[in-house]
């Protein structure tokens, strides 16, 4: 087994993973982590495919994508979190409720 | 590169907002609305500027910096980019004048909640962005800084209500983007490409091109609100402020939509299947009939005109199966692709300015009233004329009766249904017309019928109302131009690869 | 741009009325005026033009039957306008009553000019629901009732003429409705597609058994408006019926012979229900479906044979044209009786007497001529049973004059105001009376060949001289009348109903109706009950709404929607439709 492959296999395990925890777990914060291990998951099969058969160097296009895709995904993960500190203190709630 | 036109518009038209955003970031409040209404209302102008160059002179493209695709970035500006562009500059230019009027009104203190105004240029440049992007990541980009931006703009009036509901729209949107991006890494591992006219030529069918395809579908579903993932909509649409939730429903989520058609008719014609077509089709007749009927039963006036929108979106994914041919079938003895793609695109605009239109009036009925249960509208004919005038004319274009834009989107949906065969489609567009009919009806019968207390209207300023008028008035208007539009989106030159290939014959079919 | 005028003129008169406030008498002129380019055109031969930016290409011209029409049209709504001017002058929704008034106008002009299916079905629709804000004006309960079956009706028609448009469209390749009739001929499916078009027309018409909103709406809308809807829209749904119906190129026994039974139900059963009316708007209603059967009963006998339909489809309009012009008359002519007074009356009572006389068929009247043309074609059809038709067409006369002396003695019974006062809504009355009188009867509205094949080469005016003619008519529509001299003055006058409808005791037409009591009596309340039993019986939007409503439903759709709210939930849907796609993409 090559390493790329075991990078892509990783990278789809934790994209799952992730997922699961978004649909799944109950807690905002838990979701919102969540949403980063998804994050995580795509990040590192774009780094995974740098390596190309064609290639003799890394292929520099996914690092200047991975960049670019970790800062829409931080700036998400932040204000999904000022979102979860907000509702708490006007609410105290923690996860969604039935609402309309 | 391509040997089209170049033109500055296209990098205007993304550029020219987020500076104006950013511009009115420094001003006080008070003045700070009064430049972002400038602001928006030059974008539209300049959003009308390109359309018509469009209409002159075909295509055309801009690569900022003189910086060729793979290293630079292509903005291309089609037929169905300058409809779409053309279609968010009419709605988004009403709803900025409701909005200043509106904001103003209902928040004097901190001078009318002064973000909205930044917050929806740096929307209005993402809108334009998505519709001009070329290739994966542009469009993934661009899709994120709607999201953010559509979820700040839900959030806005700081109500608990509204927090919730924005914060599972954006963990929705962060995760229909994450499976977005995972179907692009796919793509471009599998292709060393992300522009969309070339990934079209080499895509390859494989494993790999279908996870991509399942992937980048599903999360594009998920932003679009497709049936079932529409859980998201109704709160976020309903909780936020009323030009908001028409800048949501009319225009956000078409976002979404207009990615989806781009991909599955440009890039994967190698990886789809007719039954996959049917089963995006599937999703959308659910849509279409469970969205009505939900917002049948509505007792607030907001959720249903949300879960109309979910219903009206459930159309959009009907056209999916019509354009994929059955086996066995040649694009040239398909006669019912070109009817069903700009029937599509039609349903698009008319209900764009048909569901702002209803949102703005529902905005108009709850400032009037003060809440928004649908028993509100009891003798709204006879204390607020216009803004029952609006709502009649908005639901008639939403249930696309004659001689409204809905009703030729509806028709010509309907004809390419019968032309191609696939007649299991027709009985649900038939019967989601008359769910909405009746969700219409009853809201006409109520605006008709007595109040029960007196006096229950407080006055509200005279532009809300007109503006709401106006558009549901455009709804109509939309189908003077019809002949010239539908022509305009069948004959231009270059169509996107791959609808053109899907006109002309390629592509799809058994070759 | 005539044509076009005739569509925009209503629809700006419809947005300026509005704005005239309630006392001043402009809106009258207005409305009349938006009348006018529909006049012209129904008066002068404009060739056709074609409008690519409207619609799906959408076609304006005329022929010669929907010109009579047209004609016909044009005057109703241009005095009823000028009535209602001055007849709603102090009403407090006057402004809106115009504002549905001119939408409704631009409704009615537009499907009569239009010749292609996109816009004709695009102005019957507007006209339909326009006239609803007509129907629900006076916003009183009964108003409403008759507003709210009026709409359940009217989209349950529009339902059946779209399904019959598209399928037509289908089969004839085509948008034209010139198209259409040969098209529906050579198909298979011809029959069946005017059956739904016969449905979906059929409640515009109000034939049976689609009829029975039309009496609670009709009566429900004031008099200027009942006037066009009775007189003008009514003639809409027959104008549809002309666009589908392959006059000569079929032969559709069954077809043919339900419309001629239907129509011949419906001249006999309204006219005899309208009798036991107390109302005198009710009545004029039963009348209109009972003059509509004899229309009806015209088309289907072009349904069978080779009728040649350049002769018969004039014949209908003139037939139409005759019976809209009088009944419009006769419904304004309910407003005057409390307020006209002293010398006044006399010229009322000549205007409602001429009225009753040319919708009977009396003599020297525009009736008796358009009688005699639906008899003409009566004594030529091939159908079965044509010699009973003819009968039944001579009693109609009979019946007819008893409704409408009925209604004349209702209108009597209507205090009149002392003194020698006219209302300023009389005036158009009279110019409505003088345009029908004349325009019927006038040779001008003729096709040539229509006129030489009834009157032969003598010409018209032979005809009228003809005195047989005449005193058949003459002692037939006496009967009618004698009858109900007879019923009102040699029995108590309370015999007739006045509050409710009641079988009368005593006298002659007592001893016929006495014979007939056992059957009468049950049938009487048979109808009634079907009246009213039609009304309790839900229909589909009645049981739509009954499962809509209860608790249950809406209890299991929210907690449904609840579920598809939660996360797990969109998790497993996810999961699935992953699951699906991905089998389907393999």
């Amino acid at each position: 087994m090559e390493t790329y492959q075991i990078y892509s296999i990783t990278s789809g395990v934790l994209f799952v993973i992730g997922m699961g925890g978004v649909f799944l777990s109950k807690h905002f914060i838990k979701k919102i982590i969540a949403t980063i291990i998804m994050g995580s998951g795509v990040f590192l099969a774009f780094v995974s495919f740098a390596e190309r058969d064609a290639l003799s160097f890394a292929d520099p296009v996914p690092q200047a994508l991975v960049i670019t895709g970790i800062v829409v995904a931080v700036a998400s993960a932040a204000f999904a979190l000022a979102l979860a500190r907000r509702i708490y203190q006007l609410t105290g709630e923690e996860s969604f409720t039935i609402e309309k | 590169m391509t040997g089209l036109p170049t033109s500055p518009l296209p990098a205007l038209l993304v550029g020219f907002p987020i500076l104006l955003a950013i511009l009115t970031l420094f001003f006080r409040p008070g003045v700070k609305a009064l430049v972002g209404l400038a602001g928006c209302l030059l974008t539209a102008l300049l959003a009308f500027i390109a359309f018509v160059e469009v209409t002159q002179r075909g295509t055309v493209i801009h690569t900022p910096g003189g910086w060729d695709p793979p290293l630079g970035i292509l903005l291309r500006m089609d037929a169905l980019a300058a409809v779409f562009i053309g279609m968010t500059a009419l709605v988004g230019g009403f709803i900025s004048l409701y909005a200043w009027r509106y904001l103003r009104a209902q928040d004097p203190a901190t001078g009318g909640y002064p973000l909205f105004w930044p917050l929806w240029l740096f929307l209005w440049a993402g809108l334009n962005g998505l519709f001009l992007s070329n290739d994966l990541f542009n469009l993934f980009v661009t899709i994120e800084v709607i999201s953010i931006c559509a979820v700040a703009l839900a959030v806005l009036s700081g109500k608990a209500g509204a927090l919730k509901a924005g914060l599972r729209y954006l963990l929705a949107a962060i995760t229909g983007s994450m499976a977005y991006l995972f179907g692009v890494a796919l793509l471009y591992g599998s292709t060393g490409t992300l522009d969309l006219d070339h990934l079209g030529q080499v895509l390859e069918p494989g494993t790999t091109t279908t996870f991509a395809l399942l992937v980048v579908t599903l999360g594009l579903l998920i932003k679009m609100a497709g049936f079932p993932f529409h859980f998201w909509l109704p709160p976020a649409h309903s909780n936020a402020l009323a030009p908001v939730s028409a800048l949501l429903s009319a225009l956000v989520v078409k976002g979404a939509f207009y990615i989806l058609l781009r991909l599955w008719m440009e890039v994967f014609g190698v990886g789809i299947t007719y039954a996959a077509g049917q089963l995006i089709g599937l999703a959308g007749a659910i849509a279409v009939i469970w969205g009505s009927w939900q917002a049948f039963m509505q007792t607030s006036l907001k959720l249903l005109v949300a879960h109309s929108s979910v219903a009206q979106l459930g159309y959009l994914l009907m056209i999916f199966p019509l354009l994929i041919l059955p086996p066995g079938v040649t694009a040239d003895s398909a006669d019912w692709l070109s009817v069903t793609w700009t029937g599509g695109v039609y349903q698009v605009i008319s209900h764009a300015i048909a569901k702002a239109s209803f949102f703005l009036s529902a905005g108009i009925v709850i400032m009037a009233v003060g809440h928004d249960r649908i028993e509100s509208l009891r003798d709204l004919v006879g204390n607020m004329r216009i803004t029952s005038m609006a709502i009649g004319l908005a639901g008639v274009s939403l249930i696309g009766l004659p001689p409204s834009g809905g009703f030729v989107g509806k028709w010509m949906l309907l004809k390419g249904i019968l032309l191609s065969g696939q007649w299991w489609w027709a009985p649900v567009v038939v019967a989601g017309s008359l769910l909405t009919a009746g969700y219409v009806f009853m809201l006409l019968r109520l605006a008709f019928a007595p109040a029960r207390e007196k006096e229950p209207f407080r006055p509200v300023p005279k532009t809300l109302e007109v503006v709401a008028l106006l558009l549901a008035v455009s709804s109509f208007l939309i189908v003077f131009p019809a002949d010239y539009l539908i022509q305009f989106l069948e004959n231009s030159e270059i169509f996107g690869s791959g609808i053109e290939a899907v006109l002309k014959g390629g592509f799809y079919g058994n070759d | 741009m005539i044509w076009f005028l005739t569509i925009v003129l209503p629809l700006l008169a419809a947005f300026f009325a509005v704005f005239l406030p309630a006392g001043r008498r402009g809106s009258g002129f207005i409305l009349a005026g938006a009348a006018l380019p529909a006049l012209w055109l129904g008066l002068v031969e404009v060739s056709g033009v074609t409008a690519p930016w409207f619609l799906m290409e959408s076609h304006f011209s005329l022929d010669t039957p929907r010109r009579i029409i047209l004609l016909l049209t044009a005057i109703l709504w241009a005095t009823a306008g000028l009535f209602s001017g001055s007849y709603l002058k102090d009403d407090a929704r006057r402004g809106e009553f115009s504002f549905y008034f001119g939408l409704t106008m631009a409704g009615n002009f537009g499907l009569l000019i239009s010749a292609d299916v996109a816009s004709f079905y695009t102005f019957f629709a507007l006209m339909t629901f326009a006239s609803y804000g007509l129907v629900i004006h006076s916003r009183t309960p009964s108003a409403r009732r008759a507003a709210n079956i009026y709409l359940v009706m009217a989209i349950i028609g529009e339902l059946f003429l779209i399904t019959a448009l598209y399928l037509a469209v289908e089969s004839a390749g085509s948008m034209l409705l010139a198209d259409i009739p040969p098209a529906l001929a050579e198909s298979p499916d011809g029959p069946f597609i005017f059956l739904l078009g016969l449905i979906g027309f059929g409640v515009k018409v109000g034939a049976i058994p689609l009829y029975f909103w039309l009496p609670l709406a009709h009566p429900a809308a004031p008099a200027p408006a009942s006037a066009v809807l009775s007189g003008a829209m009514i003639k809409a749904g027959l104008v549809g019926w002309m666009h589908l119906a392959p006059v000569g190129l079929v032969e559709w026994t069954f077809l043919s012979l339900l419309m001629v039974s239907l129509g011949f139900t419906a001249v006999f059963g309204a006219a005899i229900y309208g009798l036991t009316q107390v109302d005198p708007k009710a009545n004029l209603a039963y009348s209109s479906i009972s003059q509509m059967g004899v229309m009806t009963v015209l088309l289907g006998i072009g349904l069978y044979g080779d009728i040649p339909p350049e002769l018969l489809l004039p014949a209908i309009a003139l037939y139409a044209f005759n019976h809209g012009t009088a009944k419009a008359l006769l419904f304004m002519g309910t407003a005057l009786p409390a307020k006209v007074g002293g010398a006044w009356r006399i010229l009322m009572w000549v205007g409602l007497g001429l009225g009753v006389l040319s919708i009977a068929g009396g003599p020297l009247t525009g009736g008796l001529w358009t009688k005699s043309l639906v008899k003409t074609f009566l004594g030529e059809t091939s159908l079965p049973g044509a010699q009973t038709f003819m009968l039944l067409l001579k009693l109609s006369a009979v019946t007819t004059a008893l409704l409408l002396s009925r209604f004349l003695h209702l209108l009597y019974r209507i205090k009149a105001p002392s003194g020698n006062v006219a209302p300023a809504f009389f005036l158009p009355w009279v110019l409505l009376l003088l345009a029908g009188g004349w325009w019927t009867m006038s040779p001008g509205l003729l096709p040539g060949e229509l006129l030489s094949h009834i009157s032969g080469a003598k010409g018209i005016m032979d005809f009228f001289m003809n005195l047989q003619k005449n005193w058949t008519a003459f002692w037939t529509i006496s009967i009618g009348v004698i009858i109900m001299a007879f019923t009102l003055k040699f029995t108590h006058l309370n015999v007739w109903p006045t509050k409710k409808p009641s079988l009368p005791p005593g006298d002659f037409i007592h001893l016929i109706l006495f014979a007939g009591a056992a059957v009468a009596k049950p049938l009487r309340k048979g109808i009634s009950l079907l009246e009213s039993g039609i009304q309790s019986i839900p229909g589909p939007e009645k049981i739509f709404y009954i499962i809509s409503d209860s608790k249950r439903t809406s209890r299991i759709s929210s907690a449904a929607e609840a579920l598809l709210r939660r996360w797990e939930f969109v998790g497993i849907g996810f999961f699935i439709f992953f699951l699906i796609l991905f089998l389907v993409l393999r």
